[in-house]
């Protein structure tokens, strides 16, 4: 009964925020979608923060020190690139937001370049990072629920929950799928009711419940191992056949997972894809002035850098002496709670790592309303601002319920393996995008024709080389190289428009002043 | 900000964005390699104090960026910021 009631409480506490965001909120387009540019730098901070915070940083990060080593530590170094970028990229991003009045990421793309071509081949790439990212939240939200309670008794009237399976009367189903239903649905209506505002709320007691969950999840281990010594000691000396000691505290691991090609390229990767995701991006666009940047920029990178190499490496590390065996690399924190925690203490940490799931989840599924909405329905289906304030945010609401249902009942398929090779590709793909911002942001060179034609073949290589056999090339394997694959098609992303952009038409001078001046 | 100025902080940034690659080189790159040995100091491995030492020297750059160069940056339409680096809304 105790991690049922400690569930209920968090998710309790976490609606009744969105809730309160709802009625503070205006049903306008720009309050729904960017807070109406009014966020503090507290709730930008932790916002970004919760948003870049999924639950694998949660389960999947651990896992893969427990599996590869200490390697993985060099991955965490793109947090400090991420937060530089807050305010690098995101700085500019604020003032032609505001000054233009911009709701979405294709939005100043597509005015940049005068180009519809461009508004939707990014909103296509956002989509293509979306929808398998909130699948992979919604079905981490299953897991969890189904590990917590997989020891629960609990018989109230019609309700049952036994062995892992729920009974309400007639119905009955699994607590994974009760799990991710359960989690969805919250996640679904608060997004639904208070739009941005409601999403940058939850984040930041979410996004605070995370970092409390990282933390205190190293500090535990550091104590079972005695002191920080003792863990690397203990660390040190782990081997395998094959694997003597010291492999673990190496590069590229015992597992050969990583190379120092690939250190370079992924970390790339994945700070330059999260932090132009357009999530992200319209976490800067409802910034209330650039302070609230800068100051998340500092609050981000030295908070989470240490939430990553405080607990998340003592977790990974440590988990891997107390536990030698486990069959799933990734359940290693969950077993070090469950092993050596009390219940109640337990279920309050796998609420941390529900909120990381449902504090991702809910801000992608919020940017994918707004890319559907504004990108599309505005500009092609109701051309000419045919479309009124309530009605924009009520086509919102319609796309988010649709793509969290859509993202549910994936997420409840028994066999979702292509969806994560979708979710592993994503920030790549995510990373695609970053050229668009070259032009009107850095580079007055850049044409429409160079940036369509590198967003193209960045993402055929991408594809390409993330999956040579569907292509019948059977030369490479993933990643040729060592490199990552979406650092190949970044780097053909950007010949490509530079290349093509030499021999094409730069936008109008008029076009070209109005965005690269006056910030 | 005057002209001046605004070409010191330009050059400044671009120290800082050079040093930042450096440090990525070092922290990232081919610079790991110097230290991808089975050691111990002090009983932390000598990889993770060279990834957590880049890291430090990463954020460094960033606040020293931070205090020098963005803190004072005049947003156009705003009187500048105050002494908490705050850039108050023109005319409020």
């Amino acid at each position: 009964m105790t991690p049922l009631i400690v569930i209920l409480l968090y998710l309790g506490i976490t609606f009744s925020i969105g809730t309160y965001a709802w009625w503070r909120g205006r049903v306008t387009a720009d309050d729904y979608y960017i807070s109406a540019r009014s966020q503090g730098y507290l709730v930008t901070a932790l916002a970004i923060m919760a948003t870049f915070f999924s639950s694998f940083a949660m389960l999947g990060a651990p896992g893969m020190l427990y599996k590869g080593g200490i390697g993985f530590v060099f991955f965490m170094l793109n947090v400090p690139i991420c937060g530089a970028l807050i305010w690098i990229i995101g700085r500019p991003l604020w003032s032609l937001g505001k000054r233009h009045g911009y709701i979405t990421p294709s939005d100043l793309v597509a005015d940049y370049f005068s180009s519809d071509t461009l508004r939707v081949l990014v909103a296509l790439l956002g989509f293509i990072y979306i929808i398998p990212y909130a699948v992979i939240q919604f079905k981490g939200g299953g897991y969890l629920f189904e590990v917590i309670t997989r020891s629960s008794d609990v018989h109230l009237g019609f309700f049952t929950l036994v062995q892992g399976k729920i009974s309400l009367g007639p119905f009955n189903i699994s607590t994974h799928d009760f799990g991710a239903v359960l989690l969805a649905s919250i996640t679904m209506v608060y997004t639904i009711m208070g739009g941005m505002r409601a999403v940058c709320w939850t984040d930041v007691f979410q996004g605070g419940l995370l970092v409390i969950g990282m933390i205190v999840g190293g500090i535990i281990t550091i104590f079972i191992l005695g002191g920080v010594a003792g863990l690397f000691g203990q660390a040190a000396a782990v081997s395998t056949p094959g694997h003597p000691a010291g492999e673990f505290i190496t590069l590229p691991g015992p597992a050969g997972m990583f190379p120092v090609t690939m250190i370079f390229t992924f970390v790339l990767v994945a700070s330059f894809g999260t932090m132009a995701s357009p999530g992200q991006w319209m976490r800067y666009y409802s910034a209330k002035n650039p302070d609230a940047l800068r100051k998340s920029m500092i609050i981000f990178a030295v908070v989470l850098t240490a939430c990553y190499f405080f607990g998340t490496t003592f977790i990974g590390l440590g988990g891997r002496v107390l536990f030698p065996e486990l069959a799933q690399a990734d359940t290693v924190y969950l077993v070090i709670l469950e092993k050596y925690l009390p219940l109640v203490l337990a279920s309050f940490f796998v609420t941390t790592i529900m909120a990381a799931a449902m504090s991702t989840a809910n801000g992608n599924l919020h940017a994918l309303s707004a890319l559907i909405t504004n990108d599309i329905y505005r500009r092609f289906l109701r051309p000419g601002g045919k479309a009124g304030q309530r009605e924009l945010v009520w086509v919102g609401r319609t796309v988010i319920t649709a793509a969290s249902i859509v993202s549910l009942w994936i997420a409840l398929q028994p066999d979702i393996g292509m969806i994560f090779k979708l979710g592993m590709v994503s920030i790549a793909v995510s990373m695609q995008m970053f050229p668009s911002l070259i032009g009107p942001l850095f580079w007055k060179g850049a044409t429409r024709a160079g940036t369509v034609a590198g967003i193209i073949l960045g993402m055929a290589v991408l594809l390409v080389t993330f999956m040579p056999e569907k292509f019948g090339i059977t030369a490479f394997g993933i990643s040729p190289l060592g490199i990552h694959y979406g650092f190949w098609g970044f780097t053909f992303n950007l010949a490509a428009l530079y290349v093509v952009s030499r021999f094409t038409r730069p936008p109008s001078r008029e076009t070209v002043e109005r965005f690269h001046t006056g910030y | 900000m005057n002209d001046e100025n605004r070409a010191k902080n330009k050059k400044l940034f671009r120290i800082l964005l050079l040093l930042f690659a450096a440090s990525y080189l070092m922290s990232n790159g081919p610079g790991v390699l110097l230290v991808n040995r089975p050691v111990l100091l002090a009983g932390i491995p000598l990889l993770y104090l060279w990834g957590l030492g880049w890291a430090v020297v990463q954020i460094g750059l960033i606040l020293y960026a931070y205090f020098r160069i963005w803190r004072h940056e005049i947003e156009p339409g705003t009187t500048g910021p105050g002494v908490s680096g705050k850039a108050e809304e023109a005319g409020s």
